[in-house]
C-alpha cells in the first residue's frame, strides 16, 4: 500500500513519539527515532497492508528504539531503563552467537527487519510493558508458544550477559 | 528476575484510541483499568490532549517534509544516522578563532548587512561556552560585543557568555574555534520575534560550510539585529559530512515558532548533528 505521510503522521505520529519517549527518555532522541519510524514505513510501504497500523508502528518504534539504545549505549537511570538496556544488549549477544541454529533462528525471525517483532521487542512488550503472553502473541502476530520460546531465548541471553558481567 | 508492571499496558490504550481493538478487547481493557481505579475515557482523553500538544509543537506539514527529506537522505546515503562521536577527529588544541560580525541595529525591522569588523583577540583556550545536545567534541561558539564608539580590532571587545544580557544597538562578533578536522557547519540565530537568520554560510547557499581550525574564517559581511524582544540565540550546527541547509532551517523555524522553548531547546535534528549555542537575553535599553 502507499500512504500519505502527512495524514499518517497526523494520525500516528503522537502515538509513535510517546512510545519513543517512553523507551528512550530523551525528547530529542525520541523525536529523531519517531522520524526514523516513518522513514522505515516509507521504505517498506510496498510490504504494508492496512490492518492494525498502530500495532505495526508501535512494534517498529520499539525495534528502532532498542537498536538506538544498543548503539548509543544509553545510561540506565532507573529500573525500567536498566531492564531495557539489558534487553537491548541481548541482541549483541545474539549477533555474537556462532551456532548455526541461532543463525537459522535469526533468519526465521527476520531479525533486522524493522517491520518484524524482534525477540527483544517481544521481551520489552512482556517484561516492560507488562503485556500477558496472549497479548504479546496477538500484537506480534505469533502463537503463544512462539512467544514463550522467544522469551526463553532472551532470558537465556540475559543470564549469559549477567553472568558475563559478574565474572 | 523481571517483573511486569501491574498496570494496563499503554500499548493497548494506544490501540484502543486508534480503534484497532474489537469490542470485547476494549471491554477487557476497560475492566482492567477499572480494577486499577482508572477510567478508559479519562485515559483516552489524556491521549487526545497529548496528540493536540504534539501536533501543535510538530505540525504535520513540517514533520512530513522532514520525514520525506530523511527518507531521501537515507536512500542516498546522506549522514542522517551516523553518530558523530565515531567520526570526528580529536579537538585541535590550538585552533585559531574564526569570526563573524553581528551588529544589533536599533529601529530596523529586519537583519541588514554592514561592513565587516576586525575580530578581537580571542579568549583563553580553557574558557567554555554553553553547549546544547550531547557532549561530543565540537567547535566552540564565541560571541563578543564591540563597544559603541570604539574602534574595532583593538582588543576592546567583551566576551558575552551564554545567558548574557544584550540590547539593540550592540555590535556583536561571532566566532568559533576548536573545530575538529573535516567538519561542516551552519551558523544561525533565532530571535524572540520568531525569526531565523542564517549567518554561515551566506543566505542562499544550500549546503553547510566547511569549517576549519587552521586559519581564521571571517564572514564577508556583518549583520545588524533588529529590536526583537526577549532574546537572541546563536546556534552553530555541525556534522562530519556536508549536509543540506533546508532541514536545518526547517528545524530552526519550527523551534523559533515555539516561542520561549527556543531559548534553550536544541533544534530537532538527528544524532549526526552537534549543536552549540549562545543565548543573549535582550533588554529594551541599550547596553551600558
Amino acid at each position: 500500500m502507499s500512504f500519505d505521510v502527512e495524514s499518517y503522521y497526523e494520525r500516528f505520529g503522537p502515538m509513535v513519539l510517546r512510545r519513543c519517549r517512553t523507551l528512550l527518555r530523551n525528547d530529542t532522541q525520541a523525536q529523531d527515532a519517531m522520524q526514523d519510524v516513518f522513514v522505515a514505513i516509507l521504505r517498506h510501504q510496498q510490504r504494508l497492508h492496512d490492518q492494525a497500523p498502530a500495532a505495526l508502528l508501535l512494534r517498529i518504534a520499539t525495534n528502532l528504539c532498542l537498536n538506538r539504545m544498543r548503539s548509543e549505549r544509553s545510561r540506565a537511570e532507573d529500573p525500567d531503563g536498566e531492564r531495557l538496556m539489558k534487553i537491548a544488549s541481548t541482541a549483541d549477544a545474539e549477533s555474537e552467537g556462532r551456532t548455526l541454529a541461532r543463525d537459522l533462528l535469526r533468519r526465521l525471525f527476520h531479525a533486522g527487519d524493522p517491520l518484524a517483532a524482534s525477540s527483544q521487542t517481544i521481551a520489552v512488550m512482556h517484561l516492560v510493558d507488562g503485556m500477558t503472553l496472549e497479548q504479546v502473541a496477538r500484537e506480534a502476530g505469533m502463537s503463544v508458544s512462539g512467544v514463550r520460546k522467544r522469551l526463553r531465548s532472551v532470558r537465556a541471553r540475559l543470564s549469559q550477559l549477567e553472568g558475563g558481567m559478574t565474572t | 528476575m523481571m517483573l511486569a508492571k501491574n498496570k494496563t499496558p499503554t500499548w493497548l490504550l494506544e490501540r484502543v484510541a486508534q480503534g484497532e481493538l474489537d469490542k470485547a478487547e476494549v471491554e477487557q481493557v476497560r475492566a482492567e483499568l477499572a480494577a486499577e481505579g482508572r477510567s478508559l475515557e479519562a485515559e483516552l482523553s489524556t491521549l487526545r490532549e497529548s496528540n493536540r500538544e504534539i501536533l501543535a509543537e510538530m505540525p504535520r506539514e513540517m514533520m512530513a517534509k522532514a520525514i520525506e527529506r530523511r527518507a531521501t537522505d537515507a536512500a542516498s546515503g546522506a549522514p542522517v544516522r551516523t553518530p558523530l562521536r565515531k567520526l570526528v577527529a580529536p579537538l585541535a588544541l590550538a585552533g585559531t578563532m574564526a569570526l563573524a560580525i553581528v551588529m544589533v541595529r536599533a529601529g530596523h525591522g529586519g537583519h541588514g548587512t554592514v561592513p565587516g569588523v576586525h575580530p578581537p583577540i580571542g579568549p583563553s583556550a580553557e574558557e567554555e561556552i554553553g553547549i546544547k545536545g550531547d557532549s561530543l567534541p565540537s567547535p566552540r561558539l564565541l560571541v563578543y560585543r564591540q563597544r559603541a564608539g570604539q574602534a574595532p580590532g583593538l582588543g576592546t571587545a567583551e566576551r558575552l557568555w551564554d545567558g548574557a544580557r544584550g540590547a539593540r544597538g550592540d555590535l556583536l562578533q561571532l566566532a568559533y574555534d576548536k573545530a575538529p578536522d573535516s567538519l561542516y557547519g551552519v551558523l544561525l540565530s533565532i530571535d524572540g520575534a520568531g525569526r531565523v537568520t542564517q549567518h554561515l554560510p551566506e543566505e542562499g547557499a544550500s549546503a553547510s560550510a566547511p569549517l576549519t581550525s587552521v586559519r581564521e574564517i571571517r564572514l564577508p559581511s556583518a549583520y545588524e539585529l533588529d529590536d526583537a524582544p526577549s532574546f537572541e540565540r546563536f546556534v552553530l550546527i555541525t556534522a562530519p559530512q556536508p549536509f543540506a541547509i533546508g532541514a536545518v532551517l526547517d528545524a530552526a523555524h519550527a523551534l523559533a515558532n515555539r516561542g520561549a522553548p527556543a531559548r534553550t531547546l536544541p533544534l530537532a535534528l538527528g544524532p549526526a548533528f552537534h549543536q552549540t549555542s549562545v543565548l543573549l537575553n535582550k533588554s529594551s535599553e541599550g547596553s551600558p
